[in-house]
């Protein structure tokens, strides 16, 4: 009889254990991960920002020129353009500017696709009751949805008129950096009429407001400044132009229901009349 | 037993994965306001909204793709399918890193959510290669008895 002792098992050695079953390919996975983050953030650090398409200052000047001083007649008669209007009725004190003239209000920021649409139209509707000056060219961003959409910039703008006065704030410029602050009222009044904070934000004399574009900015995607200028002069009915045209007829009737005395050459055309009616 | 818990991890990921993704879905159509912090690095609103935000060629958005992963993953991780789970989230992964490349690289912002659903598709990995290895191992012993 056996004292002490294991009994035999009759079995080999225990087979290494494969590599498959290590540590090693979840390591492997870790440290992949953390190498391509570390890469993409030296290719984000060292990567310069895509600088904007800048307009020569001679082209710039003529885009604007033309846009100021488009033919009331002929882009009246586009009407609605397809667009149904992006007036919203508010209840409000009526706002007057510092000249105790009813004030068109406008927020917005230079990177904003869709404040890239808007400002074409609200520049072509102020245009008709004053004289619309210091717009420069510039495009949204580039790495938001519609990148690089043309439009213009009401940074540094200044509006004459004897009827109507225009307060603008572009609260930040293409790269999002910040450029303006709305006054105290004027970020009352944003607050107010506009809880979501969204932008474009117009106000015509807190009687109409529009929130948001009232058309999409795919319309401008791949035209240049000076294509567009020459489509609203030259064929208002184009797929861009009528548009345009008709959120600024839609503005313009805002504007004619926010003056005492509204001027007949531009607020008594048949379209512009028929607008007036249905907001 | 450990490979149970590692499923039911697993399942846990997923399932907070999907909450995010979901999340993300409804403030794209704005059903609820984005709960982000904005204006500096971290800014989710300028991630979400900027062209990446939806999935090239449409308007949907790209938390969409995440609903999807989860989804597949949970019901993957429900079946105990071992190797395909693996091989879904090594492809949630590779699309992870793209989209990890396109906020530092190229929008050079973070979305903080987005970055949490991130990391919920590595730890789904890791546990799945985990459990992997854990049933290769089994199959094998069973083999060798």
């Amino acid at each position: 009889m056996r004292r002490g002792g294991r009994r035999p098992t009759g079995r080999g050695p225990a087979p290494p254990t494969p590599w498959w079953s290590s540590p090693v390919p979840i390591v492997a996975v870790v440290a992949a991960v953390a190498v391509a983050v570390t890469v993409f953030l030296i290719r984000g650090y060292l990567q310069p920002s895509t600088p904007p398409p800048t307009p020569a200052p001679s082209a710039e000047s003529a885009v604007v020129q033309t846009i100021t001083t488009l033919d009331v007649g002929r882009t009246e008669a586009v009407g609605a353009g397809g667009v149904k209007s992006p007036l919203q009725k508010v209840r409000a004190t009526p706002l007057v500017g510092p000249l105790g003239k009813p004030e068109v209000l406008y927020i917005g920021a230079e990177y904003c696709p869709f404040c890239a649409a808007q400002r074409w139209s609200l520049a072509v509707a102020l245009s008709r009751f004053g004289t619309l000056s210091g717009v420069a060219l510039t495009t949204s961003s580039s790495s938001d949805v519609y990148p690089d959409t043309p439009t213009l910039t009401f940074a540094h703008s200044t509006f004459s008129s004897d009827a109507l006065e225009f307060a603008s704030v572009e609260e930040t410029d293409r790269d999002r950096n910040p450029l303006q602050t709305p006054t105290a009222d004027q970020e009352r009044i944003f607050e107010q009429l506009n809880s979501k904070r969204s932008i474009p934000f117009i106000d015509f004399g807190n009687r109409y407001v529009t929130v948001g574009a009232a058309f999409q900015p795919d319309v401008l995607q791949g035209m240049s400044w000076q294509q567009i200028a020459d489509q609203l002069a030259g064929n208002p009915q184009g797929p861009a132009a009528s548009k345009i045209l008709g959120v600024a007829n839609w503005m313009t009737a805002g504007i004619c229901q926010q003056l005492a005395g509204p001027p007949t050459a531009v607020c008594g055309g048949p379209e512009i009349s028929q607008l007036r009616s249905q907001i | 037993m450990a490979g149970d818990r590692r499923l039911q991890l697993i399942a846990v990921a997923a399932l907070a994965g999907l909450a995010i993704s979901g999340y993300l879905t409804l403030t794209h159509y704005q059903a609820v306001p984005l709960a982000c912090p904005s204006g500096g690095v971290v800014d989710c609103g300028l991630v979400t909204n900027s062209r990446y935000g939806v999935i090239p060629g449409t308007a949907l958005p790209t938390s969409l793709l995440g609903i999807a992963f989860f989804t597949v993953g949970l019901a993957l991780a429900a079946l105990r399918r071992f190797a395909l789970l693996t091989a879904w989230c090594a492809g949630g992964l590779l699309v992870v890193l793209y989209l990890v490349y396109l906020e530092l690289a190229v929008l050079r912002h973070l979305c903080e959510w987005c970055t949490a659903a991130h990391a919920l598709t590595l730890a789904m990995l890791l546990l799945a290669i985990s459990r992997l290895q854990s049933a290769a191992l089994e199959r094998r012993r069973a083999g060798l008895a």
